[in-house]
């Protein structure tokens, strides 16, 4: 009996595009937000390929200084909300039920629309580029800049309102693992045998929540600015256009710990396979974390000490600044502690995990040398910054998610990566990157400037100049490798087998690729290794012949009123961009699309978890 | 473990819920009623404040139950709301306008 | 909101989901409304100038303003009109039992057609300049007064709308005691009551923003009427959402949906609703009180 809860029939079939579009299984969307963050690696990467071609020497022509802006905002953009962001999403969609023993997350759908809404996001903003006019005021986009009057064309607006849905998106993901951690974990699953992954997820939910309201009302103060006239960050009406600051960089700060905690839960969660022994200091590790994301809210001024707060305000943020290095070397000794003494197995996940020990902790300190003001004073809005970010955030986030990626990619695909192309990568990218962005320290101190289109032949800039780029192009390399490595190993790779790795956690207790269902049965945990356990309970109902396809399980079936509800809420935000255009055009947009998101609203409230008399769908 | 809502014996009934409204007016009234005296502004800055926060307590620790319930909800909701205050007090300060 | 069963009935801490992911959702919307009065806050006592930007577009903001509301309106009343409707033919109900819901839609109704109507017609839906500041000389050039907290809020009025809000509250932890109690026709008084009373509580925000435009504080007229019109707007918002969700309870309780079983759904719906409340809590004693004390 089919079921009618819209115009168009529910979906309940495993495969083609539809099932794709209507999927609320948190395998598939993982892998959705994974490739989708590829792709818009590739686009950033491509920004930055031509902003280093055009900065290899002094006086280059080869794009103009409009399109430089707009090249450096939107490499920024896509790489904070676009890339990092949403491929430590991938990592946390997929594997989070696994490593708890869950089904699925608390709330399946909503984790669709997360995902819709992030993609519909990064269209809306890339949209701009269709009209010539993406943004191009810096990823943090300060006040005056941002103003109508220095800002004429619509690239502030486009950022703005992609950003909006981004935001939702995220918090969206953010309140379902909160809940999903928090409620759905395995039966003798307490908090302090998670997998540390697992715990730096919980946290950047945590940051995320409390931290995203803040930007979103910014980006609001923004919008009224810019579309009804308001003077929020226009000093001439009595404002202050460091509210902007203030208030951007309140929620700012706490992103960029957002973007590393996940990296680091990958990198604590490899070591102890890869070394044969348990994480050094679980406990420490996991405080550090929470501590890390507590002080990442008194912190946010150490972006600002060049605009004259005062003596005051300057002390208190660099002694925070100073403090919060502790919990993070903390980590970083953990580490180590693990690495010593163990039966280590050099594998392509361990060097990245290497690197990104070895490269953040450069980045680090170069983060505590800005907290020092007078040497800030100095270093900002020079290249050493620009250094500082890409060591903690390149070499940081990206290869500890890279090392996630070598690790997972046998559980979520069922297929080896090749150890050899592996390894290649891994040396490319780790050459090519200290080849663009070390020399940055330098050139900084030298007092080149970010964010220039060009600099004269007299600076003495252009021998590192050139380099720096030829490193961007073995980094290119890198990721030539590696997508041969992904496409040679999806066509003809090893199988993978259901523990490749002899890990010790849930996920891979389960088939490579798991069952739609995850576990035949949830298992009871008794450890924080429970694969590594003598008497190896989890497990067994697998491998013993148990699993009977899951029929016994009730899944939900898929919705498509999370797509519905993402498209309808993006288009409204589009209807913005038009009635700045053409006022009535642009309200009928809106209020069309402002109905049609609130009768999905209404429809996903009233849809029930499953349909009646649905087969059971074999995903 | 039961996923239902737990409620234990001394969750407050109809008569203190509207106690509770009672007390919630007379301190509206106090309110406002200080705001027509004279008296200097540090002095009623303080009592609205103090009202306020009273009001607030009532009607998160009684209609919303944080009382009686789970300790994780008021953890969760208060992790919020002291970050609020926390960034609030920041920015007045940063702006100079904390002794207005 | 009503009879979806979330996948797993046990849950590691005993606590509901969906219950948890609402007290998440008001931590969060604490650091929202956090941000909203830090902006208000930071920014008191600088509307010390007038600023009058965008002549030409002036009149474009009270035109669309016109045209958004009205338009919104029509829409709005012939939604009304087909629920109406809709209800009264397939749901084969009698006149009697349609009166608390259409009493509901005509109040709403009549509360937007007037503003409406105001923002449309009433002729010094301008904002002032005075030539005395520096700006422009307008046709109705009146006196040089700053508009600002102390001379603009009404205290006594809005007195009367905490008043209506905070006792929403109490009607709505009361809806939520009746359906406890299996007391459904006291569940859905009660629940109705709070939805009128939340109505009424817009009915004086909007009352009062027409008064504050008659009087020539506009978003854009200075920093006050930009922080003030933008932070109780959201909040406003925030109401309205919370009255389409209450109104939905109400009407799926008339339809046998609610029922004693679903009282967490009320539960969590009631939790959203109280935050609105303790929100006004806030603004009413730091913005209106303290704020318009004589300071700044």
């Amino acid at each position: 009996m089919a079921a009618y809860t819209g115009l168009l029939k529910r979906p309940v079939s495993p495969t083609g595009v539809w099932s794709w579009l209507t999927t609320i299984d948190h395998k598939r969307i993982g892998l959705l937000y994974g490739v989708t963050a590829l792709t818009m690696f590739f686009i950033a990467g491509i920004e930055a390929v031509i902003m280093r071609l055009q900065l290899s020497s002094s006086d280059q022509t080869l794009v103009s200084p409009e399109i430089y802006n707009q090249l450096f905002t939107m490499h920024g953009t896509t790489m904070v909300f676009m890339v990092i962001m949403p491929m430590g999403a991938a990592f946390f969609n997929y594997l989070i039920p696994l490593m708890i023993g869950a089904r699925d997350v608390a709330f399946p759908r909503l984790n669709a629309f997360s995902f819709w809404m992030f993609l519909f996001g990064t269209l809306l903003m890339h949209a701009s580029f269709l009209t010539m006019s993406a943004p191009a005021m810096g990823w943090f986009a300060y006040a005056p800049l941002t103003s109508l009057e220095y800002s004429p064309t619509n690239g502030v607006d486009y950022w703005v309102l992609g950003l909006q849905v981004l935001g939702i998106a995220s918090m969206a993901a953010a309140f379902n693992f909160v809940v999903t951690i928090i409620n759905l974990r395995a039966p003798g699953l307490t908090l302090m045998r998670m997998p540390v992954f697992a715990w730096m997820t919980l946290i950047i939910s945590f940051l995320l929540i409390f931290a995203f309201p803040v930007i979103t009302i910014a980006l609001t103060l923004l919008q009224f600015d810019r579309w009804v006239g308001t003077n929020f960050y226009n000093a001439a009406a009595g404002a202050d256009p460091l509210l902007w600051q203030h208030l951007f960089w309140v929620f700012g700060h706490p992103e960029v710990y957002i973007l590393i905690l996940p990296a680091m839960g990958i990198v604590s969660d490899i070591l102890p396979t890869f070394t044969r022994k348990p994480l050094f200091g679980y406990p420490a590790v996991v405080f550090a974390g929470v501590a890390i994301a507590f002080m990442g809210f008194g912190v946010w001024s150490h972006h600002m000490f060049t605009t004259g707060m005062g003596a005051w305000a300057n002390g208190v943020f660099s002694f925070a600044t100073m403090l919060i290095a502790i919990p993070t070397g903390i980590k970083v000794f953990n580490w180590l502690g693990t690495l010593w003494g163990g039966a280590i197995q050099f594998k392509t996940p361990l060097l990245f995990s290497i690197g990104f020990i070895s490269m953040f902790t450069l980045g680090g300190l170069s983060g505590v040398m800005h907290a020092i003001v007078p040497v800030d004073t100095q270093q900002q809005d020079t290249y050493f910054i620009v250094a500082h970010f890409h060591y903690v955030l390149f070499g940081g986030s990206l290869f500890g998610l890279m090392a996630g990626i070598y690790y997972w990619f046998p559980k979520m695909t069922g297929r080896m990566l090749s150890e050899g192309i592996g390894k290649l990568n891994f040396w490319l990218m780790l050459i090519g990157f200290n080849m663009t962005f070390f020399p940055m320290h330098i050139v900084g101190v030298l007092g080149m400037p970010r964010r220039i289109y060009t600099y004269g032949a007299d600076q003495g800039w252009d021998s590192i100049n050139m380099f720096m780029t030829i490193g961007a192009f073995v980094i290119v390399a890198s990721f030539l490798a590696f997508m041969v490595n992904v496409i040679r190993s999806l066509q003809s790779g090893d199988p993978a087998g259901d523990n490749p790795w002899k890990a010790a956690t849930l996920e891979w207790s389960i088939s490579s690729p798991p069952p739609h269902y995850n576990f035949v049965e949830i298992p009871t945990i008794t450890s924080r290794y429970p694969l590594w356990e003598k008497d190896h309970s989890v497990g067994a109902a697998q491998a013993h012949g148990h699993d009977d396809g899951g029929h016994a399980v009730h899944m939900p079936d898929p919705s498509y009123w999370p797509i519905v509800l993402s498209a309808g809420i993006t288009m409204l935000a589009g209807g913005l961009l038009i009635w700045k255009w053409h006022q009535i055009l642009g309200f009928t947009v809106i209020s069309t699309f402002g109905l049609l998101a609130l009768y999905a609203t209404y429809r996903w409230a009233f849809e029930p978890v499953n349909e009646p008399n649905s087969e059971e769908p074999h995903q | 473990m039961a996923s239902s809502n737990i409620r234990e014996k001394t969750h407050p009934g109809p008569r203190q819920y509207i106690t509770i409204a009672v007390i919630l007016v007379i301190m509206t009234a106090i309110e406002v009623g200080v705001f027509f005296l004279t008296i200097t502004p540090a002095a009623m800055t303080g009592i609205i404040l103090f009202l306020a926060l009273g009001k607030f307590a009532l009607v998160v620790g009684y209609y919303m139950q944080l009382r009686y319930d789970d300790r994780k909800f008021l953890y969760i909701f208060t992790a919020g709301f002291v970050l609020a205050l926390f960034v609030m007090v920041a920015l007045m300060a940063l702006f100079n306008n904390l002794t207005r | 909101m009503a009879h979806v069963e979330p996948i797993e009935e046990q849950t590691s801490t005993g606590l509901n989901n969906r219950k948890l992911l609402m007290w998440a959702f008001l931590g969060s919307d604490c650091m929202f409304f956090g941000a909203l009065i830090s902006t208000f806050m930071v920014y008191r006592g600088r509307s010390g100038t007038s600023i009058l930007q965008f002549h030409e577009a002036h009149d474009a903001i009270k035109d669309a303003i016109g045209i958004s509301v009205g338009t919104l309106s029509i829409i709005l009343i012939l939604l009304a009109v087909v629920a109406f409707a809709v209800n009264l033919i397939v749901m084969n109900r009698g006149v009697v039992k349609q009166i608390i819901p259409a009493v509901l839609t005509l109040f709403v109704i009549v509360v937007i057609f007037q503003s409406a109507w105001i923002a449309g017609h009433h002729p010094e839906f301008t904002a002032h300049e005075c030539t005395e500041m520096g700006g422009i000389v307008l046709p109705d050039n009146e006196s040089c007064e700053l508009i600002l907290a102390e001379n603009v809020l009404d205290i006594p009025l809005t007195s009367i709308s905490t008043f209506v809000l905070l006792m929403s509250s109490l009607s709505m932890v009361m809806a939520l005691a009746a359906l406890e109690r299996n007391n459904l026709p006291g569940f859905r008084t009660w629940l109705t009551a709070t939805c009128l009373l939340g109505v009424a509580f817009l009915g004086f925000q909007v009352f009062e923003f027409n008064a504050f435009l008659q009087e020539g504080l506009t978003p854009r007229e200075n920093l006050f009427g930009s922080t003030f019109y933008v932070l109780t707007g959201f909040h406003g918002a925030h109401v309205t959402l919370g009255v389409l969700w209450l109104s939905s309870l109400v009407v799926a309780s008339f339809k046998g949906k609610v029922t004693q079983k679903s009282a967490l759904d009320v539960e969590i719906a009631g939790l959203y609703w109280h935050f609105v409340d303790i929100v006004w809590i806030v603004i009413f004693s730091v913005i209106y009180l303290i704020g318009a004390y004589g300071i700044g």
